[in-house]
């Protein structure tokens, strides 16, 4: 077993670009598509996850360690992208779990063609938006905010806030950021056209929200049931826009059982 | 040299202590701060002051464009420049708007039309500016700032290949499709009013602008005097690289600039009106003003490192005039300081910020008036 979970690192390449992807842990297929900033020390979700799945964490185009191709332009073009990874790997029977963007861009795939997902659990998920209810302007804040006011318990942080970042930390961070605007600045970590169809998404799809996120606040799930009746929701308290990392655990057992349910 | 007076028209009644609480003076500062008694009155102050400039012997005024701020009171540069002209009827002053944001407009036939318009009604005087807006108006906007770079080329694409054509054209791009791009009023100058690029030193910017088929002035703005002499020498540099030699006439400066009696009585007059310009004004988060993609990762840190300060940290006047971030003295410091830059980079477009921060009518003519007879004159041979 413990040489299932070594952690791989390993290429694709999709239209002249390099993506990079990690792939851990042994079960069913589970594709995992992360948040857009990432922090130190959120891999104890995935290190969760893969003691009961064949985990597949890529780098979204335009952020981390992959390529920012010519050919990304937004969203319509991360979609179309995982469309062709999810083939060329031969991926079936897919759990799909996206943390924040990464939510959104599972909506994205889905909508586009879902016979090869089994399951959707959506954390946090931007991509829908509901009327009076705006999403935190990270934008406009500033990195130490765009940190805190992520998670509800701040001494997760303090470490990372308090350390000197070098200019190569620096500039992998504002990659993450320029992705995120590529994908996201308008309309603003959402998409219209994702949210009118949201009912050709088949497969059972869940989300799962922290009770105090600033970023997406949890009431954001009723525009999601409006287009999806059967969706499933669990918030989680105590916690704020980050469940996957504030509480890797009890987001992984969430999960779990989520795709336990799921009819092989 | 040639001399252009500039104005930013700042709403200088603002209550700057309760401004101060909020986040930053643009994008959402709220309008509830404006009295439109007060800047009715303020829009005829600053025309006067522009046209006493052009009376004082300026070769050009100029204006530009900003949005959501008390930093400026132009959205519409080109009505400011329409009233202008008026104003100057008859004469050879240049009018500039430095520049219209090309990328923030829905449709870059208007401003090819609305310049072509003002070339007309000025008989040729017309300097259009292009520039890509600042930061935080795409924050105001909602364009996003990752194609900042794609809409400017390509808008600027439109407009120039407007003004020229004689018959409609198509226009396929990206972020602009167009079936029939026809300028009605075609403009006066021929193929196109002058075009300069107003910058903060972006890379990317200076690469373009310096290409052998624009050579597009580049003006520095708001950068201390060392920053202006390496964006200077990049772009003399491309230029070079591109196979010629960039003649000063591509460089330019703009700045605040107060002349007064002694450098003594300028620095009283000028300081507490630099101090509103540089530390409430320009007081502009790094996120508002260099939102994701405006510049590349490479641009942003570089410029970080030149601009530090500015709108984050409180600067005194005596840093600032070290710096060379404004000119401020007797006429014979301001030609100094002005003489060294030139022999530095050869730059010869020079446009004074002719008012800043609350500097009141009063002041403003006094300087203008002694930079016009003390100071331009004995400069226009460089």
């Amino acid at each position: 077993m413990k040489e299932t979970l070594e952690k791989e690192t390993l290429d694709y390449a999709c239209m002249g670009a390099r993506i990079r992807y990690r792939r851990k842990g042994a079960g069913p297929t589970l594709l995992l598509l992360k948040n857009e900033e990432a922090l130190p020390g959120d891999t104890a979700f995935i290190d969760e996850l893969a003691k009961s799945f064949d985990v597949i964490v890529p780098d979204h185009p335009g952020f981390g360690l992959s390529d920012t191709p010519d050919w990304l332009r937004g969203m319509g073009d991360t979609a179309y992208f995982y469309l062709d990874f999810i083939e060329a790997l031969g991926l079936e029977r897919l759990h799909v779990v996206g943390c924040s963007v990464g939510g959104w861009i599972a909506a994205e795939i889905a909508v586009r063609d879902c016979s090869r997902i089994a399951s959707l659990s959506l954390l946090a998920p931007y991509g829908v938006r509901k009327g009076g209810v705006p999403f935190g302007d990270v934008f406009i804040w500033t990195p130490e905010e765009n940190v805190r006011r992520r998670v509800r318990d701040q001494r997760l942080v303090d470490d990372f806030m308090a350390r000197q970042k070098s200019r190569e930390e620096e500039a992998a961070l504002l990659k993450d950021r320029y992705g995120t605007a590529r994908l996201a600045w308008n309309p603003r970590f959402f998409n219209p056209e994702l949210q009118r169809w949201l009912h050709r998404i088949k497969p059972p799809l869940q989300t799962i929200w922290g009770d105090q996120d600033e970023l997406v606040p949890a009431e954001v799930f009723d525009a999601w049931k409006a287009g999806l009746p059967n969706a499933k929701n669990t918030i989680i308290g105590e916690c704020g826009h980050l469940p996957h990392f504030e509480r890797p655990e009890k987001s992984a057992a969430i999960v779990r059982q989520f795709i336990s349910e799921v009819r092989p | 040299m040639k001399f252009y007076a500039f104005h930013l028209m700042p709403y200088r009644h603002l209550d700057f202590e309760k401004a101060d609480e909020y986040r930053s003076y643009w994008v959402n500062l709220p309008s509830g701060f404006y009295d439109p008694k007060l800047g009715a009155k303020l829009y005829h102050e600053y025309i006067d002051q522009l046209v006493y400039a052009a009376d004082c012997g300026f070769d050009g005024i100029s204006v530009n464009e900003h949005h959501q701020t008390a930093y400026g009171l132009m959205p519409a540069p080109n009505l400011i420049a329409s009233a202008l002209i008026e104003r100057t009827r008859g004469r050879n002053t240049k009018i500039a708007v430095i520049g219209r944001a090309l990328p923030i407009a829905g449709n870059p036939i208007t401003i090819a039309e609305e310049f072509a318009m003002l070339d007309n009604l000025s008989d040729g005087r017309l300097i259009a500016g292009f520039v890509r807006g600042i930061g935080c108006e795409y924050h105001s906007s909602g364009v996003n700032p990752i194609y900042s770079h794609d809409r400017f080329h390509e808008a600027h694409d439109i407009i120039t290949r407007a003004w020229a054509a004689d018959k409609p054209f198509a226009y396929e791009g990206e972020h602009y499709n167009i079936n029939y791009v026809s300028c009605w009023p075609r403009p006066v100058q021929q193929p196109g009013p002058p075009i300069w690029i107003p910058s903060q030193g972006s890379g990317e910017t200076i690469d373009w602008a310096a290409a052998p088929e624009r050579k597009y002035p580049m003006i520095m703005a708001f950068s201390p005097t060392e920053a202006v002499v390496r964006f200077h020498e990049v772009y003399k540099a491309k230029a070079r690289e591109y196979g010629y030699e960039a003649s000063g006439d591509q460089l330019g400066w703009s700045t605040p600039v107060y002349v007064a009696e002694t450098d003594e009585i300028a620095e009283r007059e000028a300081g507490p009106h630099i101090d509103k310009l540089f530390n409430h004004f320009f007081h502009i988060p790094v996120e508002y003003l260099f939102p994701p993609g405006y510049t590349s990762v490479r641009s942003f840190q570089a410029m970080m490192e030149f601009r530090k300060g500015i709108g984050t940290e409180k600067l005194e006047l005596k840093g600032l005039l070290q710096r060379g971030n404004c000119i401020v003295g007797s006429p014979a410091t301001v030609r100094e300081k002005l003489e060294a830059l030139h022999a530095r980079t050869g730059f010869r477009i020079m446009a004074p910020m002719i008012q800043f921060g609350t500097l009141a009518d009063e002041l403003v003519k006094k300087s203008t008036q002694m930079f016009g007879e003390e100071v331009a004159p004995k400069l226009r041979h460089l």
